[in-house]
Parts: structure tokens; sequence; C-alpha cells
């Protein structure tokens, strides 16, 4: 999957598009809210929308393994 | 040591429930018009309460989700194991009613309420308070009090400052029990203890 890779975790915020660091995985998401750092190393949690905003899946993700992409 | 989102609670969420405290002295008096103005209170505080106690069970699923997956032997497992564990959660849609509570915590493989009876005397009883305060949060947010009233569906009949007292205090020790338990799982899990 073409990632478009913008830039890394640093400053991400609510609306950013998203994806896993990691090569495992290939999904392409938006950031939806921004929990703050509830990591237990206080790592920034945020949740991450996958696909329609009414039927799509919502998860959380920490920070460092996500990466903007282009919208 | 607590977490981070029971430390939030007792002060971020705490200090927003004695602004409603002081709104109320500041109202206080005889005046015609302060049993009005302190019932939009009560009812501001009562959706405050459920608010606030819906956003600390949510942070606490977060922050244990997270200390399970970071149990995980790689870090793509961890991120597995993290999304599943906070995929489509139910306390993002619904309030925090222990239903909400149980169904999510229960992918930690907690029977949630039962560890939480046990873990202190009478918490079966907070937990009715609990259910009492969603349930006249939805009540006074869909204004539809008087219905609910007519069906016999709210209890206490009316809210006064001291019923919100009441919800905070047992929302407290509530929150307590539940990071305890929280924590208790991770442990139990093989972890080591997270907060």
């Amino acid at each position: 999957m073409a990632r478009n890779r913008t830039s890394s975790a640093g400053s991400l915020k609510v609306g950013d598009h998203v994806t896993s660091k990691l090569p495992a995985f290939n999904w392409r998401g938006v950031i939806v809210e921004d929990l703050g750092p509830l990591g237990i190393d206080g790592s920034e949690i945020f949740v991450i929308r996958v696909g329609d905003e009414d039927d799509g899946r919502r998860f959380n993700a920490r920070a460092e393994s996500l990466e903007r992409v282009a919208a | 040591m607590a977490s981070k989102s029971l430390m939030d609670w007792r002060s971020d969420a705490a200090a927003a429930f004695d602004e409603i405290e002081n709104a109320h002295k500041a109202v206080g008096g005889s005046k015609p018009g302060r049993r009005f103005l302190t019932q939009q209170l009560n009812y501001a505080y009562t959706m405050l309460l459920a608010a606030r106690f819906q956003g600390f069970a949510r942070a606490l699923h977060a922050q244990t989700a997270d200390a399970i997956a970071l149990g995980a032997h790689d870090a793509n497992y961890a991120e597995l194991l993290y999304g599943s564990l906070t995929n489509n959660t139910t306390l993002e849609r619904n309030n925090a009613h222990p239903n909400s509570i149980a169904d999510d915590f229960a992918r930690f493989g907690l029977d949630i309420w039962a560890d939480v009876d046990r873990e202190r005397s009478r918490n079966d009883e907070r937990r009715k308070k609990l259910w009492a305060l969603v349930t006249w949060r939805n009540a006074i947010a869909h204004d539809d009090i008087d219905a609910k009233l007519k069906r016999g569906a709210l209890e206490p009949l009316t809210i006064s400052l001291a019923t919100c007292r009441g919800w905070r205090s047992a929302l407290n020790i509530l929150a307590t029990s539940l990071d305890k338990v929280a924590a208790d799982r991770c442990q139990a899990l093989g972890l080591s203890r997270p907060w």
C-alpha cells in the first residue's frame, strides 16, 4: 500500500491522516480524538477512525506508533 | 499510587465540581427565583458528574489496555493487542452506566463489578447510585424529566445539592475501587503493577 509518508509522529493533532509505523499494519485513518498523555509511560494516546464516520472502526494508538500521511 | 485517570478525577474533575458548589453559594439567599436557579445548577452538576465519570472510565480503560499491550513480546503484537482492546468501545458511544463499564472491562477478562463489589463493602449500593445518576443525566439531556417521573423511572424524584454530593461521594469511591481492580488485573495477567 502506498502511504505517502509526510512526517514523523511529532505534533500530531485531531484531523491528521495517519498510518502505523509498523510494517505489519496497512490501515490508514484519521485522528478523531486526543486522549492526552494516558500511556503508562506518559505517551500521548489518540483515537483513530478507519473507514466511514458512522460505520468506521475506532481504536486507540500511541503517538510514537503513528506516522502522518497526506490526506 | 494511582493511575493518571484517577489522579485527574481527583484534581481536574474535583475542581470542576467545586466550581458548581461555589456557584451554589453565589446564588445563596431566599430571594424569589433562587429555587429555579439552584435547580438548574443541580441539573448542571448532574450532567458534569456523569460526563466527568465517563471521561474517567474511558481513560482508565485506555490506560489499562496500554499497560496490558505493553506486556506483549514485540511492537507489532503490542499494537495489535492495543487496537483490539480499544476497538469500538462502549464507553465511547454510551454513558458510563454500569453495563458500559462492564462491557469494556470484560475485554480484559474481568467481571469488573464483581471485583469492585469485593474490593469495598457497599460498592453495590454505590453502583445503584451511578445508575440513578445516569438515568437522571439522560432525562435532563433529553428534556423528558416529567415523562420519566410519570413512569416512575427517576429515583430520587428531585435533585438537590445533597443528592449531587451523595453521587459525587459514591463516584469518588467507585473510581478508587475501579482503579485498584484494573491494576490488580494487570498483575494477575503476569505484568508488573502499572500504578
